[in-house]
């Protein structure tokens, strides 16, 4: 009864979130009935990993990691921002398959984006998306995000192609690992930014500290962060991100889930929706 | 065609059956001893559901105690935060455990407290002055054992300071030291939280509307964090639009060692300077005091 309850809550919840939200009606619809299709699924063999994700043609690695992404981005509107022009610049960091690129173009049409991604499975499936759904003013590349540039180790799952935890940091995953090359995001950045998006897995103080020193974080009018707290064998340091914000003058909201009993020793995933305060300099 | 009226009742029907359903599946699913989940039931359906309240005594009974309050709304709101959202459920092995409660409001949390761990001794702290009057009447009607009430103001130093309050809504909860808003302020005392801590504190409540920056930092300060094992701090964050300081309460935390989870809800689309309650649920990492 009880997982009767749960279930029925979750789908009025999620027609809620797609329904409620300042989105165009076609968006709306096209959201929700991917979304019905894939909560009720027919039975078919699935080829060569291909779904239809609200009107995009979408390839994927795992299905499990597109229900998730697709839940988070689609149905929980985890990146809605509002823009002050209907063709912002956006820079994507950490896009794996690229459903946060088909997500802003889906939103806005008119955006141009830059996207990282490093690693070699999603890679792929990225390039697709954006050349299979002629996405136009999205530029991709297969690069990680750090602060010392050059060839770096970069810890995936051999037997979870495009996990979403892939890191490079072999706390946040227990590898092997390969080489990739990273590169400063402050090398990127010499105009405005409207949106950053940042799921880096455990290096986004590094990367915001590094675009702090060069000048660069004061381009950027909004972001979101996804910030990674208590991986397994390291200590607590949020403040030290929150200060490295307050000091580039930012102003944030924070967004987290706390669960009840408390209990202690947890990894959480904590969004920090971050905004420039003043103009530019 | 339905007129505006008549969609704005729909909209309040559907309104409250959601809220009715989401209480009956959270009920449902507590993970709490029997006896607590029959009071937890009761009181919803009789105060909540069916309204069986004294409204000139203003008195109520909710969860098997007998309670006097300030105003209906705000106690059923924190009803639902404490007994049914289980606000502050804390796991400890002590039986007895030692309990300080900043910001008691009419001291629903001490119930709650009380409903959880029986044996707990508890040191509550609320200035208020309506609100004080029904803390103390609930917990001398109720028989409290091991409860101790002071009607003062925790901060970072003795003195009498100014506490801000509405007189229309006597006992809110948004009653605060940190005058943000024109409303009426009257002298309270004020007392470091430091002084009553000697012993070790198996958990610490402060809700003290904005004023939580400043009585950690005297804890720390004063070298008393380290006797506190866990504690929920509710943090406001933007008390004043232009105020980030959000990572100065972490960074003492931190270099106490401390470990902590955060609890906030973060609304979409993005919208920044909104005034926004954290929960921090801190703990203390293993290691000598």
């Amino acid at each position: 009864m009880t997982g009767f309850t749960y279930r029925a809550v979750d789908f009025i919840r999620a027609y809620r979130q797609v329904h409620g939200l300042t989105l165009e009606t076609d968006i709306k619809k096209k959201i929700w009935k991917t979304w019905l299709c894939l909560a009720f699924p027919v039975q078919h063999a699935a080829k060569d990993n291909i779904a239809d994700i609200a009107g995009y043609k979408v390839k994927y690695c795992t299905r499990q990691s597109l229900l998730y992404l697709f839940r988070n981005i689609f149905i929980n509107q985890e990146y809605l921002f509002a823009s002050r022009r209907p063709n912002p610049f956006i820079v994507d960091c950490g896009s794996n398959i690229g459903m946060s690129v088909l997500y802003f173009k889906l939103v806005y049409p008119e955006a141009s984006i830059l996207a990282f991604e490093p690693d070699e499975e999603a890679f792929a499936c990225l390039e697709a998306n954006v050349s299979a759904n002629n996405l136009g003013s999205v530029k991709i590349n297969k690069k990680a995000l750090s602060k010392n540039p050059g060839e770096v180790d970069f810890f995936y799952y051999p037997d979870n192609p495009g996990a979403l935890s892939m890191s490079l940091s072999n706390q946040r995953a227990p590898g092997p690992s390969r080489k990739v090359v990273a590169v400063r995001l402050s090398d990127f950045l010499h105009r405005e930014v409207d949106f950053l998006k940042m799921d880096i897995e455990g290096e986004e103080t590094e990367v915001i500290e590094e675009i702090h020193s060069t000048g660069k974080l004061r381009f950027i009018e909004q972001m979101v962060i996804e910030y990674h707290h208590q991986i397994p064998g390291t200590v607590p340091e949020l403040s030290i991100m929150l200060a490295l914000l307050e000091d580039a003058r930012f102003g944030y909201q924070i967004g987290s889930i706390l669960e009840r009993p408390f209990k202690t020793g947890l990894f959480q995933d904590i969004m920090i929706y971050a905004y420039r305060k003043g103009g530019i300099s | 065609m339905t007129s505006g009226g008549e969609r704005t009742s729909m909209t309040r029907i559907v309104l409250k059956l959601k809220r009715i359903f989401g209480d009956w599946h959270r009920i449902n699913r507590l993970y709490v001893p029997l006896d607590v989940k029959a009071r937890i039931w009761k009181t919803w359906f009789r105060v909540i559901v069916f309204r069986r309240y004294d409204a000139t005594l203003k008195t109520a009974e909710l969860a098997g105690f007998k309670i006097r309050y300030c105003s209906f709304d705000s106690m059923v709101y924190l009803f639902r935060e404490l007994f049914i959202n289980q606000e502050y459920l804390f796991v400890t092995e002590i039986g007895n455990p030692f309990i300080v409660d900043c910001g008691s409001n009419i001291g629903i949390s001490v119930l709650y407290f009380k409903t959880i761990y029986p044996e707990c001794a508890i040191l509550a702290f609320e200035p208020d002055e309506d609100a004080f009057a029904c803390l103390e009447e609930n917990v001398n009607v109720n028989g409290l054992k091991s409860v101790e009430i002071a009607k003062k103001a925790v901060s970072k130093s003795d003195s009498r300071i100014d506490f801000w309050y509405s007189d229309i809504k006597p006992g809110a909860l948004g009653n605060t030291i940190r005058g943000t808003t024109p409303r009426q302020a009257r002298p309270v005392d004020a007392v470091r939280l430091s002084n009553y801590i000697d012993s070790e504190v198996d958990f610490l409540k402060l809700d003290v509307e904005g004023a939580e920056l400043e009585v950690i930092r005297e804890l720390y300060e004063a070298g008393k964090l380290r006797r506190v094992k866990q504690m929920v701090i509710e943090y406001h964050l933007h008390m004043t639009e232009e105020e980030d300081d959000f990572s100065k309460i972490l960074w003492l935390l931190e270099d106490a060692r401390f470990c902590y989870q955060i609890g906030a809800v973060l609304k979409r689309p993005f919208k920044g300077k909104q005034f926004q309650p954290i929960h921090i649920y801190a703990y203390r990492k293993e290691g000598a005091a």
